[in-house]
């Protein structure tokens, strides 16, 4: 008994484990399906793959990679859309185009980051509140939680965003102190109910160690719930990084970023309109992209597989 | 639970949200790196002139000290001098709040009826034509950040289609009517002056809008689904077996349920009909509190940053109350939850 | 045996449009109930009784419930041609349903006299719809189904009363004005036994005081058999048997029937009830022929691929099944 109590791979979960592993392989056509038959999702997920690839790609795909920097050229500058510039130059001459593609490396960079900081952060105050619902470990975190999440983002993130120094890392950790709030109150939830169930309390009698409990037994529960907010959020945070670059506090220029090239054409409206109305339309693609897609992993997860 | 204790305690759940806030802004203006006195006094302010500001501003005490003092002179309404207006910073957010207030009206009165009617016809010709412009409408909507239909709008109707004005609260030609409550709409209503209400109702109308946007699609969007939700429920069914006419259960029936969680996703937009209106007023130049944030904001100004912020955060939990009401006065599964008849 | 025939459904058909196809769910159905006959319509969960009963009124969600074939006549009219000033009268005056599950079926926003007095209003004609009129008759429903205290009931909400009392709300509704024909659908089955027998027996009482018809829907063959006159036996959305109560029982002749008989547990003991082997075929692509023959152990080649015809065995017995051919 005492060397299955102490015993790191205990069979069972091992087994549980890779059942689902195996289920999960079964299943993928089935996801596949249920993702696909909302037609919009396919679209979503393919803008969403084809952003992807030209940041990735930027240097390679885009016709004047040298324009996403301090460059200029007064003889080409203010030309508005043409075929050697299909949206046309800004007041330098730089290519919009390229700047745009450019300025997705750092949009999809700031949810990248702010997610992979701010969910593991979030996922793991809510375990431990959850399983220690009730205690006072439980009312300092969730209390915490409800002020942050009384604050509208945006403002606190413009506040600290302005008082340290207004660039990319900063705002990037202004929204990840933003983010982590929701999945805490999700995971909460759902922890919280784990607890009672008989696995873990099947698992406690056993003498499965608490971290056993928390990461194999509670955790894999409430991941679904997680990963559709993941999907859905990425698309805000570009939206709220926008924002700040938008009023100044995100990357600075010479670097290009979708609201700063938005906030700059604006000076030169409605003359040099594409200035403004190209960087707003890949905001908004990019955006309706990750919302299209992750409606669709919602589906995916709540209804598809049953 | 009945709904006076449902009430007190969400309004002391609010005011417990509203203290941290103030504590995590506290922390954030004293963590900043500089000194407030220094700031607020200038480079060439002489040494033992900025020393006495410190000791009246009681920077040497302890920061849980400082605190104290900070909070009650919160409570006071004594946010300190803003270093951009040289004037209190309550006196500065009883001018600009207003404005602000009258943007979230409109805004949400925009909100709450457009998202009711289109959710509800969207539910009516569901998966029709209708139903599908309706959905792809609010793809749309959702995905376009209010600074961008607010910079659109002021591309469209500033320099091409002179319908509605797109700078200021009143137009120049128009006499401001005696101030009252701030509220253009209001004063001109108390003043009598019905030009002075059309123009000013005229100017809200696209910075409202644009605030109003995002929200407006996604709430109609749960309109929709929580309504055909509903549709599918036996006492619909049974309501039209028992003769009651079609149109009474679409309009009171099937409307009333449908709306609970509407007010409640309109509740959880609050905040980004705050966070939203910070840029859209500084796009339409709305001499509103957010643009006096902003500014405080882009110039280091901590007194006004911080009361900004506790004001954002007390005007979130009053409003969020307020929804608490509207619901709990909907759903008398939350009014009265729990009492069980005899 | 009473002669006028008030309802007679012929060969209804309704399907459920689902992705990939149509559920087939009533099958061909045809059944008949007669000026103030109490009719039981039996079956296993999910074989189509409510959604029979549903489309007798009209109130199947009509995005996706499809009525290819079939004819429901209501006192010589068909429903399904209504117009919607007819389909009014019908749902006001001649039929009323009874919902099975009086939690759903009651709106939870409003209160009961709200929803009540909404339903007399619009059963009487407009010139006597005022408010002190409209009240008394609530209040006479509620005093009907020995509800106390009716003004109390009046101004709660659902959450407020008990499962017992929110059904004995949802028949109050049903008899507000005199109708001609009751639908009940389980009553009380959502309540615990003793709840659901003083249902019984108030339904039994409201019947045999208004001379009104009922359609009892049940899964207990012991219910039906106290309550009614004749027996429908339902199995996958057809009629599979008809015969007066007695004689259903004395003398089953479908092979569902000899089942759904044998798996009701005996008072006298004797094991365990036998139960009828397999499940509900699926609605998607039910079989062609017997919709019964993959769970009959008595079945053929010719119920693989033709459907029985309804037989009359005499007496006023009917079977759809080939063995009782001549």
């Amino acid at each position: 008994m005492t060397a299955v109590q102490h015993s790191k791979s205990r069979p069972e979960a091992v087994l549980g484990l890779n059942m689902k592993r195996q289920r999960f392989a079964e299943n993928m056509g089935k996801y596949w399906y249920a993702f696909s038959r909302n037609k919009l999702s396919v679209v979503g997920l393919a803008i969403v793959l084809t952003i992807v690839i030209l940041a990735i790609l930027a240097p390679v795909v885009t016709p004047y990679p040298e324009h996403a920097g301090a460059f200029v050229d007064y003889d080409n500058a203010s030309k508005p859309p043409s075929r050697s510039h299909i949206f046309g130059t800004d007041v330098f001459g730089r290519d919009i185009f390229t700047r745009i593609v450019f300025s997705f490396r750092g949009a999809l960079l700031i949810a990248l980051v702010v997610l992979s900081i701010a969910v593991p952060v979030g996922v793991l105050l809510g375990l431990i509140a959850g399983y220690f619902k009730g205690t006072l470990l439980d009312t300092v975190i969730m209390r915490t939680t409800d002020v942050f999440l009384a604050v509208p983002p945006l403002i606190l993130a413009l506040a600290i965003a302005s008082m340290l120094k207004p660039n990319m890392m900063n705002s990037m950790i202004a929204v990840t102190l933003m983010w982590w709030p929701w999945y805490t109150r999700i995971v909460y939830g759902m922890a919280a109910s784990c607890r009672n169930e008989y696995f873990v309390i099947a698992a406690e009698l056993t003498g499965a160690s608490k971290l056993h409990i928390l990461f194999r037994e509670i955790l894999p529960n409430c991941l679904s719930p997680v990963f559709t907010k993941i999907a859905l959020d990425v698309g805000w945070v570009i939206l709220i990084s926008a924002s700040l670059s938008f009023v100044g506090l995100g990357e600075q220029p010479p670097t290009p970023a979708l609201g700063q090239m938005v906030s700059d054409g604006a000076k030169y409206m409605p003359d040099l309109w594409w200035m403004t109305i190209f960087p707003a339309l890949a905001i908004v693609v990019i955006i309706l992209g990750f919302n299209l897609a992750g409606d669709g992993l919602r589906d995916m997860l709540e209804t598809g597989v049953k | 639970m009945d709904l006076r204790s449902f009430l007190l305690r969400r309004v002391f759940h609010s005011i417990f949200v509203v203290v941290g806030i103030s504590i995590v802004i506290f922390c954030i203006a004293r963590l900043v790196p500089g000194d407030p006195a220094r700031m607020a006094l200038g480079e060439e302010a002489p040494d033992e002139v900025v020393e006495r500001l410190r000791q009246e501003m009681h920077l040497d005490k302890p920061i849980y000290e400082q605190y104290y003092y900070w909070l009650t002179g919160v409570l006071r309404g004594d946010f300190g001098r803003s270093l951009v207006t040289h004037q209190p910073v309550l006196q500065d957010i009883k001018e600009t709040l207003p404005a602000t207030m009258e943007i979230a009206l409109v805004a949400g009165v925009i909100m709450v009826v457009l998202s009711i009617i289109l959710g509800s016809i969207a539910a009516w010709y569901r998966d029709t034509v209708i139903d599908g412009i309706i959905r792809v409408m609010a793809y749309f909507g959702v995905a376009i950040p209010g600074f961008v239909v607010a910079t659109v709008f002021i591309l469209v109707f500033g320099y091409y289609w002179h319908v509605l004005p797109v700078l200021g609260r009143l137009s120049s030609n128009i006499s401001v009517p005696p101030r009252v409550t701030g509220l253009l709409l209001v004063d001109s209503l108390i003043a009598g002056n019905m030009v002075a209400f059309k123009d000013a109702l005229l100017h809200l109308l696209l910075p409202a809008s644009s605030v109003a946007m995002a929200s407006t699609f996604q709430a109609a969007r749960i309109t929709r689904s929580s309504m055909v939700d509903n549709m599918q429920r036996d006492f619909v069914a049974a309501e039209r077996g028992y003769g009651i006419p079609e149109r009474r259960i679409a309009l009171r029936y099937l409307l009333k349920p449908s709306l609970i969680p509407t007010v409640s996703v309109l509740g959880l937009s609050l905040a980004n009909i705050i966070e939203t209106s910070f840029l859209v007023e500084l796009i339409f130049n709305w001499p509103g509190i957010s643009r006096y944030g902003m500014q405080a904001i882009l110039s280091k100004d901590l007194n006004a940053i911080s009361g900004v912020v506790v004001i954002a955060g007390l005007g979130f939990a009053v409003a969020n109350v307020i929804v608490d009401l509207v619901v709990a006065n909907l759903d008398p599964r939350i009014r009265l939850g729990g009492v069980k008849g005899a | 045996m009473p002669e006028e025939i008030l309802l007679d459904i012929k060969g209804l058909n309704v399907w459920y449009r689902v992705y990939g196809g149509y559920l087939k769910v009533v099958h061909n159905l045809s059944l008949q109930v007669y000026r103030g006959e109490r009719v039981g319509l039996v079956g296993e969960a999910g074989c189509g009784k409510t959604t029979t009963m549903k489309a007798i009124l009209r109130i199947l969600p009509e995005s996706v419930a499809h009525i290819p074939r079939g004819e429901i006549i209501f006192r010589g009219r068909d429903v399904l041609k209504m117009n919607r000033a007819e389909l009014q009268k019908l749902r006001s005056r001649g039929i009323a349903m009874i919902f099975q599950d009086p939690t759903s079926a009651l709106n939870p926003v409003f209160t009961v006299g709200e929803q009540l007095e909404d339903v007399i209003r619009f059963a009487l004609p407009p010139e006597e719809r005022q408010k002190k009129r409209i009240h008394d008759i609530a209040v006479q429903a509620l005093k009907e189904v020995y509800l106390p205290d009716q003004e109390r009931i009046l101004q709660s909400y659902p959450v407020q009363l008990s499962g017992g009392m929110r059904q004995r709300i949802c028949i109050s509704m049903a008899i507000t004005t005199p109708r001609e024909l009751l639908i009940a659908d389980e009553p009380g089955t959502s309540l615990d036994v003793t709840i659901q027998d003083q249902i019984l027996r108030l339904l039994r009482e409201l019947v045999e005081k208004h001379g009104t018809s009922i359609i009892l829907i049940t899964h207990s063959l012991g219910v039906a058999r106290q309550m009614t006159d004749r027996i429908y036996v339902m199995y996958a959305g057809s009629i599979v048997e008809a015969a007066p109560s007695a004689t259903l029982f004395k003398e089953p002749l479908h092979p569902y029937t000899v089942g759904l008989l044998a798996s009701v547990p005996k008072i006298s003991g004797g094991g365990i009830a036998e139960g009828i082997p397999g499940r509900i075929p699926n609605y998607l692509n039910p079989p062609n022929g017997c919709r019964f023959q993959p769970r009959c152990s008595l079945s053929d080649d010719r119920c693989l691929s033709q459907s029985p015809p309804i037989l009359d065995v005499g007496g006023g017995h009917y079977v759809a099944c080939f063995r009782y051919e001549r």
